[in-house]
């Protein structure tokens, strides 16, 4: 075991005195997405065999003969797609909500502290009141987010003292300005088609998700969750506060509102492709800290990983648990705030 | 040499007419223990921080090796100077490790890699405060004068010309608060600059080189601790009338008694 261990820490890319804890719950969480990946290539209406699965993957790469036509369309056109765009919300979501916590030193924080959810939701409702189609529903909430946000932000500026603070009451009240507008449109919205559509995409869901949707996220998702992944260690000196920040050298001024904007991205095109979907921003993290400590080096991935693979297991849920399909912002609500019970049981010392 | 210096030094609030701080001329040498001494909301901690570059100064300015502190880049001026606030809000659990590790982020840049002279400097600083056996400990689970003692050991694994620290010894423990002024003469004996707010000028006299009070956000007095804490001096300072005692090279203070 102790030789194991020597081992283990002479080939990680670490310093001699730290465990390997992290490296092993790292494969640890990389396994557990990947089991659920092939879980939800296999649930669903029409449960597949994982050799059925596999065999469509295998003649996908020519390495089988004779292919498996209804397997095929459903692995690879319903629910491939899906998952993928799962993978990708999920460790978007929980890397976003953490930098979020680090960089506002509240473990409490989710990413919608600033508004993006309010503003998305407004855009996406007036685009779905204008008659949009899918598409500028989705720029609609993309747009609305981020106009949400640097509302926020620019508020923020024009109160006096700055800091977190400046930045926590801008974003209540671009918040409270979106929520207000959203209700405006709900209000003018048709009851008969329009008001049931905009209820339905505030409830999020990964349903309308295919290779299409999937083209023009994807890129810039994936590269925002590894940048923010290797933010990591800016985060940790960000979360101890702004004089002692600046006193080892980093430039608060600089790196919090790029921080920022970086996670608001990330969140913001989670909502464009799936809606709302709450809490995995905020329990992931948590989850995260529970296995590999606070530090972030260490839980980034993680989150990362726990986020892609918890998102992907209730959308399985959401769309395997009934006949219909439940919207997935109901399932990760709720099981969020059951999950999230059980991690704030399990916390010693500090709320994190 | 001078490591740190102001000249015509003012600061007030934005949008508010008086001074906090006003015409602060000072400059400061390496191998210095200087101690702050003055009243609550003096101006002791705006001092430090304006020193550090965190606030900008409304008058005047602040030269690091007799260069304007704004020319300066901000990882630059961490490799010169360290500070610890006065209050450290511990919101995650870091490890006690991980925190003082932190303090040589100006050396080894944000990668997080530590070079092999990082993880000396972390062991020394951990083993000066007494800090080993905490090591792997969240700080979240340490008392306030632990916790403390963690962030003067960052400082110290910071490996800075000049340590600016904001009343290190609240919070501390008896022994720790005379173990502390201890250690922080050793740091000024190899050669740094530590300067230190306090409500302590006993401590101060005992240790200090050199004693600045401030008063209404002026400096009152500026030199060596026989000459500036005097019982005259810290009954006006104090405002009550205060006795002096000398024992064995310290200095103790106890107020006047009216007795019958």
């Amino acid at each position: 075991m102790v030789f194991l261990r020597q081992v283990l820490s002479a080939v990680l890319p670490r310093g001699p005195a730290i465990s390997v804890r992290p490296a092993l719950i790292r494969a640890v969480a990389l396994t557990g997405a990947v089991l659920s990946v092939l879980c939800a290539l296999c649930l669903g209406r029409y449960p597949l065999s994982p050799l059925r699965v596999f065999g469509v993957f295998g003649h996908l790469l020519h390495l089988s003969a004779g292919g498996d036509p209804l397997a095929q369309v459903v692995v690879m056109q319903a629910r491939l797609p899906r998952i993928l765009a799962a993978l990708l919300v999920g460790g978007a979501l929980s890397c976003g909500g953490a930098t979020y916590q680090a960089v506002f030193r509240n473990p409490l924080v989710s990413p919608d502290l600033l508004g993006v959810l309010s503003g998305a939701a407004f855009g996406a409702a007036l685009a779905i009141v204008s008659g949009g189609s899918a598409f500028v529903v989705q720029m609609g909430a993309f747009g609305g987010g981020l106009l949400a946000v640097g509302c926020g932000l620019l508020i923020s500026r024009t109160l006096p003292g700055g800091g977190v603070l400046a930045l926590l009451l801008g974003g209540l009240i671009g918040n409270a300005i979106f929520t207000a507008l959203l209700s405006l449109v709900k209000y003018l919205a048709d009851p008969m088609d329009q008001l049931p559509a905009i209820v339905d995409w505030l409830l999020g869901s990964l349903a309308p998700s295919g290779w299409h949707e999937l083209a023009w996220v994807s890129g810039p998702l994936i590269v925002l969750t590894v940048v923010l992944v290797l933010c990591a260690p800016v985060l940790d000196v960000l979360s101890l506060g702004d004089d002692e920040a600046r006193s080892l050298g980093v430039s608060v001024r600089v790196m919090r509102p790029a921080l920022i904007v970086l996670a608001t991205l990330a969140c913001a095109m989670t909502i464009s492709m799936a809606g709302i979907i709450g809490w995995i921003g905020l329990l992931v993290p948590h989850v995260a800290r529970l296995l590999v400590g606070a530090e972030h080096r260490n839980m980034m991935p993680v989150t990362a990983l726990l986020g892609a693979g918890g998102l992907v297991l209730a959308d399985t849920c959401a769309r395997s648990l009934t006949t219909g399909e439940v919207p997935l912002g109901i399932v990760t609500q709720l099981f969020g705030a059951l999950a999230f019970v059980l991690v704030l049981r399990r916390l010693r010392g500090g709320m994190a | 040499m001078t490591l740190l210096s102001c000249r015509n030094l003012g600061f007030r609030q934005p949008r508010q007419t008086g001074f906090v701080l006003e015409d602060i001329d000072l400059s400061f040498r390496e191998g210095e223990l200087v101690g702050l001494l003055g009243l609550n909301g003096a101006g002791k901690s705006t001092l430090l921080r304006l020193l550090m570059g965190f606030l900008v100064p409304s008058t005047g300015e602040v030269f690091l090796e007799e260069r304007s502190l704004r020319a300066w880049p901000a990882s630059a001026i961490a490799r010169h100077l360290a500070y610890m606030p006065q209050s450290h809000v511990a919101t995650f659990p870091y490890t006690v490790r991980r925190m003082v590790e932190l303090g040589r982020v100006p050396h080894s840049g944000l990668t997080g890699r530590l070079s092999p002279q990082d993880q000396m400097a972390v062991a020394a600083a951990l083993e000066r405060m007494g800090l080993e056996r905490f090591a792997d400990r969240p700080v979240t689970e340490l008392s306030g004068g632990e916790r403390q003692r963690v962030v003067l050991a960052r400082a110290i694994a910071q490996d800075a010309r000049g340590l600016l620290l904001d009343e290190p010894m609240a919070g501390l423990d008896y022994g720790y608060q005379l173990r502390l002024m201890a250690l922080l003469a050793e740091l000024a004996q190899e050669g740094r600059l530590v300067m230190l707010t306090s409500h302590r000028p006993e401590e101060l006299y005992a240790h200090a080189s050199r004693v600045l009070v401030l008063d209404h956000g002026r400096i009152e007095a500026d030199g060596p601790p026989q000459d500036v804490v005097t019982a005259q001096r810290m009954s006006a300072l104090y405002g009550m009338p205060l006795m002096q005692m000398d024992h064995a090279g310290n200095r103790f203070f106890h107020q006047e008694r009216n007795e019958k």
